[in-house]
Order: structure tokens, then sequence, then C-alpha cells
């Protein structure tokens, strides 16, 4: 049994090279039709049920699209504690697969308590800001709880400042410069600053480097047009955008950092630069949190315009959840859903010919377990969540 | 973005970092990495070989009906 699909990357080999990336998906694309002909109300049910990876960002998405398919208008603060919730969100993911995954990659041991402390922060999280019943509905009321809130933002620091960077996250998103990269690479002892160590010293860090194309803002009718049209499965299957190839990933949203303009002049869009657009994300959100938290205080009961431009009963959600982009389309009708779709940013990055193939295409091939061992590498760096079985030809 | 399947707990190795779990009829070995607390007989959301955290046995039942509903089961 296996519900969660997978992905099968391929990697043709030609004389020490890779000739040809071929990716294959069985994810299951269609299940939100199971939501058509269910009230409004069950759909944001369920979503997090079936969608629990990023299940914040998932009922974050469900709800936007649903209040706008009714036309239902929301306080400014509650879409601000939704978002929050997904930057929790985000912190967590991130947190997850670096203390997992990049201690693996660097050959030192997972700190299981410090792991298995962080799955309390969203439920945390969401109880500072909504009662558990009126969680992700389509008119909940706020209970703010600043305290709460804070020391969820508190333990984000410190489980980053501990474990991860040696520093303060406000100290590590300020740098600027690679000569101060290279310094805090060379007194740093975390997993992470010796993952990133090995790949400057053992010149790998720009393996990988097929280019960014950053998937750019959509219009929202646009994109609800286009989710509308006949081939809508294919699109959502193997979507582009006027005929280009996009990623939307952490390297897209952070892209415009000084410190990672100077790493892509030495490392390209290879392993470095995608590794430390994640832990700049990282670094970022303490302090993005703690804006958030002010802004939350100081709105006084303005409403969000959820009456849209869209033709009347359709609702277009779209959230930046940790992997990238997420968007959500319902169609209703008296308050049952006629249509449903989600289009992940999965979908986006291992698209055939996406950030993932074009960067695996670039990865030396003369020896197969080193082949191997770099393409987890860079699949991890572009997405570390999807399950994939990787095929050496 | 992907799922996590509901899955049952029957047996948790000696150092209690991995379990195997029941999916369906099927065994499977998972880590216990992400969560505390975890025991033989609990329901844990499993990705990508990772349990990601406890849910209820009702709640397990009707994800599997869900799941079941859009086919991605029997």
């Amino acid at each position: 049994m296996n519900i969660e699909g997978n992905l099968r990357i391929e990697l043709h080999r030609q004389e020490e090279r890779i000739s040809q990336v071929r990716i294959l998906s069985s994810r299951p694309l269609q299940l939100p039709r199971l939501f058509e002909g269910k009230p409004v109300a069950e759909l944001l049910g369920m979503v997090p049920m079936l969608y629990s990876v990023c299940g914040t960002a998932q009922a974050c998405a469900a709800v936007q699209a649903c209040r706008q398919a009714m036309s239902l208008d929301v306080e400014s603060q509650v879409a601000l504690a939704e978002q929050m919730l997904v930057t929790v969100e985000t912190a967590r993911e991130h947190l997850w697969r670096i203390l997992i995954d990049w201690s693996t990659f660097a050959n030192k041991p997972i700190d299981r308590p410090l792991v298995a402390s962080l799955s309390t922060l969203i439920p945390i999280a969401k109880s500072a800001c909504f009662a558990k019943s009126d969680l992700f509905t389509l008119k909940p009321a706020l209970q703010f709880d600043e305290k709460k809130f804070v020391s969820i933002i508190e333990q984000i620091t410190n489980t980053t400042s501990n474990a991860v960077f040696a520093e303060q996250p406000s100290v590590l998103y300020a740098m600027s410069n690679i000569d101060s990269f290279n310094h805090w690479l060379d007194v740093t002892k975390t997993s992470t600053s010796t993952l990133l160590q090995d790949l400057r010293d053992q010149q790998t860090g720009h393996l990988g480097d097929g280019g960014m194309y950053a998937l750019p803002a959509i219009d929202p009718q646009e994109m609800s047009q286009r989710l509308a049209q006949a081939d809508a499965d294919y699109f959502i299957a193997t979507p582009d955008w006027q005929g280009g190839n996009y990623e939307t990933t952490p390297l897209t949203r952070m892209a415009s950092h000084p410190l990672l303009q100077q790493l892509v002049q030495c490392y390209g869009f290879g392993l470095m630069t995608r590794m430390m657009a994640r832990l700049l994300e990282l670094a970022s959100i303490p302090e993005a949190l703690y804006r958030q938290v002010q802004a939350l205080v100081g709105i006084q009961g303005n409403t969000e315009n959820a009456t849209s431009e869209l033709i009347e009963q359709r609702g277009l959600g779209e959230v930046e959840a940790a992997r990238g982009r997420l968007i959500h389309r319902a169609v209703q009708q008296d308050g049952i859903i006629k249509s449903y779709q989600i289009l992940a940013p999965t979908e986006w990055n291992f698209h055939p010919q996406g950030v993932v193939a074009r960067g695996l295409q670039k990865l030396p091939a003369e020896n197969l377990s080193f082949l191997r061992q770099q393409a987890d590498l860079f699949i991890n760096a572009v997405d570390p969540c999807v399950g994939y079985q990787l095929e050496i030809v | 973005m992907c799922l996590a399947v509901p899955a049952k707990v029957v047996a948790i190795d000696d150092l209690g970092e991995n379990a195997t779990v029941l999916l369906g009829e099927v065994k499977k070995s998972i880590s216990l990495a992400l969560v505390d607390d975890v025991q033989v007989d609990d329901f844990v959301l499993i990705h990508v070989g990772y349990a990601l955290n406890k849910v209820s046995e009702e709640e397990a039942e009707r994800t599997l009906q869900l799941f079941a509903q859009a086919g991605v089961i029997q």
C-alpha cells in the first residue's frame, strides 16, 4: 500500500556524464476530487487530515480559497495570525530537515530529543492564536496570547542558535559577504557547518548548478483561468507558465539576500547556494515573527477583503509553504464544493524539465557512489520532503 | 507536498528509535525521531519513513476512510 505515491528519478549515464534525467511521478494528484459534493466546512476539516505534511500551509490555502469563493471577509488580524502559523511551520520543517538530514549527510549523530521537542511548536502556536474548534474555519475569532506565541519564537531562536548556527539567527541573517561566511564556517562546529565546510573544502558546493528560474508572481485571475481549462489535470501534474519551467523554493524567496548573491558568484545555483538559502530563510524567521506579533497587536479591526475580482463562487488560496508556493482553487455553489484543485510546489520543482532535472543533469557521473551521494544531496537541497526512488541506468 | 498515512504501531525497538507499523496488511519499519512517547498500539501519521505525530484511533480510521473514498486505498 503506497498512498503517498512516489517519484522515480532515473539518471541515464553515457560516457561518464548524465545523458538524460527522467522523472516519473505516481503522486495521487487527483485526491482533491474527493472534496467535490462536500460542504465547505467539511472540506476545511478534511484538508489538514489528509495533507498533514505542511498541514498548516495546506489548511491556510484551503481557507483562503473557500473564503474567496464564498465572498467572505475576514479580519486582518485573523489573516495575519494564520500567516504567522504558516511561518512557524516553515521554521519547524526547515529545522527538522536540517537537524535530521544534514546531520546524516555530515555523518553526525541526530539529536533526537531536540528533534522531538519541535513537534510541540505548531500545537502551541495554534493554541496561542485560536480555539482548537476555530482553527482555519471560515470566520474564526482570534484569541491571541502574545506571551505564549513569543515563547514559540524563543524556542525557534534558541534551537537555531544552539544547534544550527552557533550564533544568534539575526547575526547569521546579517551576514552579507563571503569572507564573513567563510569565517563563520571555520569557527563553527555544528553538523550544519560541518556539511557546508565539506562542500567548500571538497569543492563540491557548485554541483547541481542548473540555473534558477524563479516562479514569477502570477495574477490570481490568470491562474484561476488556467486551472479551469480542460487540461487542468495535466497542468497540475506538469505545470509551466507561459511555456517556462520554474522553481519555487526557499532559494527563489531568498535570492535577493546579499550573501546569496555573492555565493552565486562562487557556486552558481549549486548545493552551497541552495543550502544557505534555507539557512538564511530559517535565520530570518524569528525577526519576521516578532514583527508580525507587533503588527497583530497594532491592527485595529480592519477587514481583509476576500470579495475577489474572480468570478463569483470561485476562489484561489496562495501560500508560501516551506517547500514553495502552494495554490488551492475552490469552486462552490450554495456552500457545496463543485470543484477543488491543489497545485503543489513539488510539481513545479520535480517537473520533467524542472530545477531538479536540470541540476541532476549537471552532476559528474564518473563515480557511481559519488553520483548517488551528490544526487541525494541535491534533491534534498531543493525539496527534502518528497519520497523518491533514484535509479542510475 | 505530500500525504501522511495513519498506521498502527505494532512493535518498538529496544532503543525506542524505530518502530514497526502496520499499513493495511504490510509491516513497515519507521523512525520515531520526530515524536515523543509513542507506545505499541498507538496510531501515528507516517511520511517517507518517519512518524510525524500521534493521532487517535478514531482520527486514523476517519483518515483511512477518506483515502478509501478517494480510491487511493481499497
